[in-house]
């Protein structure tokens, strides 16, 4: 039977500051002639001593301890316990737990983190991401500038812009400086400004379907694409910024620009404005030729809307 | 300081009158004599709220039978509301003051029925209007004044309304709604209802108040109470314009490269402007039409009956992409399109669609709010615009305030069929 035992003294953050591999048994204290010494003043010089049986069962001995040896959930270890493998015990102020050389260790991870990152942080992927920005950005502005378009109206525009994406990638930089020591400002401001890219003409498509079938279903479809636009950014973010693993990643950033917006609807429910509903209905218009717009017969159209209207407000006046 | 101001002005008016042209001066000693003779028929309307000390609104009632004064809807309608915390009061000009009681309404008019404990001789209610021209006296309370006697003359009907005005001369000033108008000869002509600045003042036909004394006598209306009174009587007056307007048609008007909607003059004021600035790289004409009738559905607001406007809007200059955007400006902007929020309304629900005008093709934007407290009656606002256009098109609003859905539909429906392009 395996009678090597692994025992793992664990720093501040619950990693392993240093790990002692030996066969059959280990005396663990302050003094020097342990197997394993701890430099903590809250441990005796002896001890306890950690052995396996023949079955493979791991004992910790406590051998009088002043402040008592504990197993997970701060139960008292006493004179001979049995733990199990990978259980945190705590004796003194310090934490250690035992492992056997059978013990297996979980799958490797996908370093799909790296990847993203290096994405991010290839040479010219900024002047790309900012070159894409620029352009994209140019011809939204001026398609949406009923007066005379200038350059001057441009560059004061995008140098609004640009001070607020060196804010926001600054942010997240300095986020990722104090989680991991680097800062990492290029990075994030390529996710930002991609992200932003992107999102143009995803905008577009959403307010072409909101202008050809006007109503509650492509306010969804608008609200989803916002939502999953907002979450790629975090994520992406939290990507370079952390190495929290990618599912959890997926699900935090999500809940993040989740509850921004849901933040947002009850700030909207609380103090209500009497135009609000009638605002949130006036949607956008593209120039689509009349032939290609579906439409509703007149007749249809105001028979649901006013059937719909009746019950809506039915229900208003009664709550 | 103050006193030698008010008699130098006096002197002035008295020294103006020695110099008038004789039937004016003749006008002027008629006025003393209908003073004399009426005053004593005429009070103050004040409505107090529930541990206020000062009345929040004052008006003027006068006798028009035993025991029975008219006035103003609009004067008395927080203590029809809101009886509980409003009440109201008349000051007699022997300086004695009664309980009143609203037993009546038309509200659509602005006319209320107040019953007083106490008698004084009724006025006549005149059963003919005068001849235009005709010299016309004024009895009432302008700014919490002591009563006062207005000289003007008869100028017969207003245009543009659903509910008959006649136009007055005389100055009419806040406070003396609900006052007597009358003929030399002390029959009522109509009651002080509105003003529109400079001697441009409306009286209630007289003839309506009769129409109201009838149903009162008639017991018309004595099983419910007077809010469902009014919002009966504003289902009835939707049933009959609308009727009107729809079965009539509603004609149109050239509008640009549009031909639009617009209104039959007896009801409906319209008028047209040209919105050109140069620094705008677009054309825009508005078209609007009104109806001068103000409704009170709500215990703060009065609202106009019916109204509509277009913007036809046109540019040689922005690319199709650039003249969408104006194009949505136009359409998303509310600014002072709608009545603020009010505890006597739901707020607005809205339902949109792109619908086939069969002329045209429009975007309709179709919201209404519900009255709670006359639950049959809602407002609406409709807003549309023409679809397909490159570089031109056409934005409106319609409203309709104290309607039954179903008759606003109706409306609607007539309404946007008008939108046509013209080749």
């Amino acid at each position: 039977m395996d009678r090597v035992i692994i025992v793992e003294v664990l720093g501040r953050e619950g990693s392993v500051s240093h790990r002692v591999r030996l066969d059959g048994s280990a005396s663990v204290g302050r003094a020097y002639d342990n197997d394993v010494i701890v430099d903590d003043p809250f441990v005796d010089p002896h001890a306890l001593v950690i052995s396996t049986s023949e079955d493979g069962t791991i004992v910790v001995r406590d051998l009088g301890t002043t402040n008592g040896v504990f197993g997970p959930g701060g139960r008292r270890l006493t004179e001979s316990s049995v733990v199990g493998v990978g259980d945190v015990l705590r004796v003194g102020r310090t934490r250690f737990r035992v492992m056997l050389s059978s013990t297996p260790v979980p799958p490797t991870l996908d370093d799909e983190q790296g990847r993203l990152s290096a994405l991010a942080s290839r040479g010219l992927a900024l002047p790309i991401a900012l070159l894409a920005f620029l352009a994209l950005w140019s011809i939204t502005s001026y398609s949406n500038e009923i007066d005379d378009f200038t350059v001057a109206v441009l560059l004061t525009e995008l140098l609004g812009l640009l001070v607020a994406f060196a804010i926001w990638a600054g942010a997240w930089a300095l986020g990722t400086r104090l989680a991991s020591g680097r800062a990492k400002f290029g990075e994030h401001a390529t996710i930002a400004l991609a992200v932003v890219t992107a999102a143009m003409p995803v905008a577009l498509v959403t307010s072409l379907f909101s202008f050809l079938w006007p109503g509650d279903v492509t306010d969804l479809v608008s609200l989803a694409s916002g939502i999953g636009i907002g979450s790629l950014l975090v994520y992406w973010h939290l990507g370079v910024a952390s190495r929290i693993p990618r599912l959890r990643r997926g699900v935090v950033a999500t809940s993040i620009v989740l509850s921004l917006v849901g933040v947002g609807y009850l700030a909207g429910t609380i103090d209500p404005e009497p135009e609000a509903p009638v605002q949130s209905a006036l949607g956008a218009f593209l120039p689509v030729p009349a032939e290609l717009i579906p439409t509703a017969g007149l007749d249809e159209f105001l028979d649901d809307a006013t059937n719909e209207l009746a019950s809506d407000l039915e229900d208003k006046a009664a709550s | 300081m103050e006193g030698r101001r008010v008699a130098t002005l006096a002197l002035t008016v008295l020294t103006a009158a020695a110099r008038l042209p004789s039937p004016v001066a003749a006008q002027l000693g008629e006025a003393e004599a209908i003073f004399s003779r009426h005053s004593s028929s005429v009070g103050k309307v004040e409505v107090f709220e529930a541990g206020a000390g000062a009345p929040a609104i004052v008006g003027t009632a006068f006798f028009v039978a035993d025991g029975l004064m008219a006035t103003n809807y609009h004067v008395v309608n927080d203590a029809v509301y809101d009886p509980s915390r409003f009440s109201a009061n008349v000051l007699m000009s022997d300086g004695s003051r009664h309980d009143i009681a609203v037993v009546a309404v038309a509200a659509p008019v602005d006319l209320a029925l107040l019953s007083v404990g106490v008698n004084r001789p009724a006025l006549t209610l005149a059963d003919a209007e005068p001849e235009r021209g005709a010299p016309l006296y004024s009895l009432g309370h302008p700014a919490d004044l002591a009563q006062s006697v207005v000289v003007g003359t008869f100028n017969g009907p207003v245009q543009h309304r659903a509910s008959p005005l006649f136009h007055f001369t005389g100055s009419l000033n806040p406070g003396m709604s609900g006052g007597p108008t009358m003929t030399a000869n002390g029959s009522v002509v109509g009651v002080n209802v509105s003003t529109a600045g400079n001697q441009l003042s409306f009286l209630i036909p007289a003839e309506r108040v009769s129409a109201l004394l009838r149903e009162h006598g008639a017991g018309t209306g004595v099983a419910r109470t007077l809010l469902e009174q009014v919002e009966e009587q504003f289902v009835r007056l939707h049933d009959e314009f609308v009727g009107t307007l729809v079965s009539d048609g509603l004609p149109s008007t050239r509008l640009g490269d549009f031909e639009v909607p617009t209104g039959l003059d007896r009801y409906l004021d319209c008028s047209a402007t040209r919105i050109d600035d140069e620094d705008d790289l677009y054309e825009a004409l508005r078209h609007q039409c009104e109806m001068s009738d103000y409704v009170f559905t709500t215990q703060h607001e009065s609202l106009e009956l019916l109204s509509f406007t277009h913007f036809v809007i046109d540019s040689d200059e922005l690319s199709p992409f650039r003249f969408q955007t104006l194009y949505e400006q136009f359409f998303q902007n509310l600014d002072g399109w709608l009545p603020g929020s009010t505890d006597d309304t739901t707020d607005y629900s809205c339902e949109r669609g792109n619908v086939d005008g069969g002329a045209a093709k429009l975007r309709v934007v179709l919201c209404a709010r519900k009255n709670t407290k006359l639950p049959s009656l809602h407002d609406v606002f409709v807003r549309s615009a023409v679809l397909g256009g490159a570089r031109s098109g056409v934005v409106s609003t319609l409203r309709i305030s104290g309607s039954p859905l179903t008759k606003a539909r109706e409306l609607i429906a007539e309404y946007l069929q008008g939108f046509r392009w013209i080749e």
